[in-house]
């Protein structure tokens, strides 16, 4: 049972009216023609107070019909299960399709422009469910306080959906806030591309550097490109067992292959050539354990740390020659972790990302509850039924009354006669 | 013995001289002679003896000295006046539904009335009608007793009546020593009732009291929360049937005690006529007591809770 008002519950407190004024009341007591008062002495004629109920089953009546009309005015909806099925049945679902610039632009793979394809999906996400809105907005993010109040007037379940390609600030948590707690959430990416490239310059430490961004299907692809080719001082300690020449050329080809930028002087990493030493301990120093999980050395690679001048190192062994791609490579991506700047922080990501788009999306509630107008195929509260038994009520508590009435007056005319 | 008709049987008896005739038979079945006799001593003349006249008016004196039987004449044989004083209340109309106190009235003075004329007697009535005394003088004979008869049919309880002013006026319009006879609840102006019965029997009249009571009367036979309306001057009270029926009842048989004491005391005939004894049976009761001198009136029985 559900009640579409539940405050008019309180009116049932009413039905202990009729028993209190029956209680309080004198009562109609029968009245008797009598020759002569004057043998009736003053102190026996205070008013007497009924305080046994009788006729009971005329009160019980009234006392029904005040109930039913209490529960009438709460307008009760029986929730049975073709009731259920059919409220499970009647989605009702708001779409917001994103028709801002950026949706101008063709779609990846298909080749039709963005808002077209939105709409399309729009028009279908529409036909499938019971009842639907499409709301076309140029500023998602406002319409969604809008769908959210259709929502909320609508019986039976309700979703919403947004179809966009969700550049930052097209949804976010504060306008979902508004969305019923009961309704679910989806959201439908529209992915277009860009013909042009986003670069900029960032300058670290001394020396600038060009970062340039590049939008792609796995989404943003940047690249260093140094204005300058200065040698620096590699931030990596190189050591050649069997001479310095080895040392040099690791450094040089190193330089070729990764950006020099400002290092973590705390920070020791030496990467030692054709040596057989191998007393040093293994790692156990947790930013050396993190750099060797990020370094993801090939098995030719010993790892080992030692201390040197109460300075904590890692120690790599390659197999391979100084002058290799591989050594290159190796001294370069140590390089990196020992890097002060973080490499990818720099630009902020153009779109909403899948993550929070994700976290964001729930399934509508799957209960048919209070917030319900009535039934959810014709809107209408059960309260008819009840009014009518309570007609039916008053018509029998109205013969009930003649016949107690009358009751009583053949009593009294009996009585009299026996007089 | 005698069988007398009940009261609903001679109530429902629309002709009230035929019903008054009936209660007389019964009373006659009885053996019981008039208890009505002149007072006159006004001797008129002797006439010889015939047979069938009343032997206690023979002159054995006379005989005495003349060897033969005369008769004594008086001036009037019948110059006994009865007035018969009807209360015609509100409160006489009590029971509805059944043999009300005024229609055992009715019956009760109309059968007097025809036993008084048959007698040879005069026969008046006084009561009133509203707020005004009817009367009608006390005179023989069958035809004003027809018209008495008619009249005491006629009359309707309504109201109060002035009972001191009827008792006054009916012993004041008796132009002899006469018979007043109250039938009445006595209910109104209980003292100046009895003052006026004090003064007619001062006066020498043969002053009597026959009180009626139903025995709902007696009881108050309401159960629980009931209102109560005084049928004279329509005031209500709400009373507790349960509560109140025994100081009631005391109260009632204080009064009727007091009316039978006080009638005795005052040298007055007195009697109960309940509505529930045969109207020939009560009748017979107060006019046993009457035949027999002043004896005592029967005191009223008090009603077992």
């Amino acid at each position: 049972m559900i009640w579409l008002a539940p405050w008019a519950l309180l009116s049932l407190g009413a039905v202990a009216l009729p028993v209190i004024l029956h209680l309080l009341g004198r009562g109609r007591a029968v009245r008797h023609r009598f020759p002569t008062l004057r043998f009736l002495q003053a102190s026996q004629l205070l008013p007497t107070r009924r305080t046994r109920l009788h006729d009971i089953p005329l009160l019980l009546v009234r006392a029904a019909v005040i109930a039913l009309a209490a529960l009438a005015t709460a307008q009760p909806l029986w929730s049975g299960a073709d009731r259920r099925q059919a409220a499970d049945a009647a989605l009702a679902r708001a779409v917001i399709v994103d028709t801002s610039s950026s949706m101008r632009r063709l779609t990846v793979g298909v080749g039709e422009r963005g808002v077209d394809e939105a709409q399309r999906g729009a028009r279908q996400l529409a036909a499938e469910a019971a009842l639907s809105i499409v709301i076309p907005t140029a500023y998602p993010a406002s319409a969604v306080a809008g769908a959210s109040a259709w929502l909320r007037r609508t019986a039976g379940r309700g979703e919403l959906v947004v179809v966009s390609d969700f550049q930052a600030g097209t949804v976010d948590s504060a306008a979902l806030a508004t969305v019923p707690a009961e309704a679910g959430v989806r959201f439908a990416r529209i992915r277009v591309v860009s013909d042009s490239a986003l670069g900029t310059q960032l300058s670290v430490s001394d020396r600038v550097v060009d970062v340039r961004a590049v939008h792609s299907a796995g989404g943003i692809d940047v690249s260093w490109m140094p204005e300058a080719s200065a040698a620096m001082p590699s931030p990596v300690t190189i050591v050649d067992k069997v001479n310095q020449s080895g040392a040099r050329v690791a450094n040089a080809a190193a330089a070729t292959v990764g950006v020099q930028l400002p290092f973590d002087s705390s920070r020791d990493i030496a990467v030692v050539f054709r040596s057989s030493e191998r007393s040093a301990a293994p790692v156990h120093t947790p930013w050396m354990v993190e750099a060797l999980a990020a370094l993801r050395p090939d098995t030719t690679v010993v790892a080992a740390q030692d201390s040197v001048n109460g300075h904590q190192r890692l120690l790599l062994f390659p197999s391979s020659s100084p002058s290799s791609i591989e050594s290159a490579t190796l001294i370069a991506a140590a390089a990196r972790e020992l890097s002060a700047a973080p490499l990818r922080a720099e630009l902020e990501p153009a779109f909403v990302p899948d993550t929070d788009l994700s976290r964001w999306e729930r399934a509508p509630s799957a209960e048919v509850t209070s917030r319900s107008n009535g039934d959810p195929l014709t809107g209408a509260s059960d309260a008819r039924w009840v009014w009518i038994a309570v007609l039916l009520l008053l018509g029998v508590e109205s013969r009930m009354r003649r016949a107690t009435v009358a009751a009583q007056r053949t009593e009294s005319v009996e009585r009299d006669r026996a007089a | 013995m005698t069988s007398a008709l009940s009261p609903a049987v001679v109530a429902a008896i629309d002709d009230l001289e035929l019903a008054a005739r009936l209660v007389v038979e019964g009373l006659r079945t009885g053996g019981h002679q008039s208890p009505f006799h002149g007072y006159s001593t006004e001797f008129r003349q002797h006439r010889p003896y015939r047979a069938g006249d009343d032997l206690k008016y023979l002159d054995w004196k006379l005989y005495a000295r003349s060897d033969r039987l005369y008769t004594r004449q008086f001036r009037e044989t019948t110059n006994l006046s009865v007035m018969l004083a009807l209360d015609t209340s509100a409160s006489m109309d009590f029971p509805s539904g059944a043999v009300s106190k005024f229609r055992y009235a009715q019956i009760a003075a109309a059968a007097l009335a025809y036993l008084v004329s048959e007698q040879g007697h005069a026969v008046g009535l006084m009561t009133t009608t509203g707020d005004r005394l009817a009367y009608v003088p006390a005179r023989g004979g069958r035809q004003h007793l027809r018209s008495l008869i008619g009249r005491i049919d006629r009359l309707v309880p309504m109201g109060q009546w002035d009972a001191a002013q009827v008792v006054a006026r009916s012993a004041q319009l008796l132009q002899r020593r006469g018979v007043v006879v109250v039938l009445s609840d006595f209910y109104d102006s209980e003292d100046e009732m009895r003052r006026e019965l004090r003064r007619a029997a001062q006066r020498g009249h043969d002053v009597a009291m026959l009180q009626l009571i139903s025995p709902s009367e007696l009881t108050l036979p309401f159960a629980g929360q009931v209102e109560l309306e005084d049928m004279e001057t329509g005031r209500r009270l709400l009373v507790d049937g349960d509560a109140t029926a025994t100081s009631y009842r005391l109260a009632v048989f204080e009064f009727l005690e007091r009316c039978r004491s006080h009638a005795l005391r005052d040298g007055l005939d007195y009697a109960l006529l309940s509505t529930d004894v045969a109207p020939a049976l009560a009748l017979r009761d107060y006019l046993l007591r009457r035949s027999g001198g002043h004896s005592p009136a029967r005191a009223p029985v008090a009603v077992a809770k």
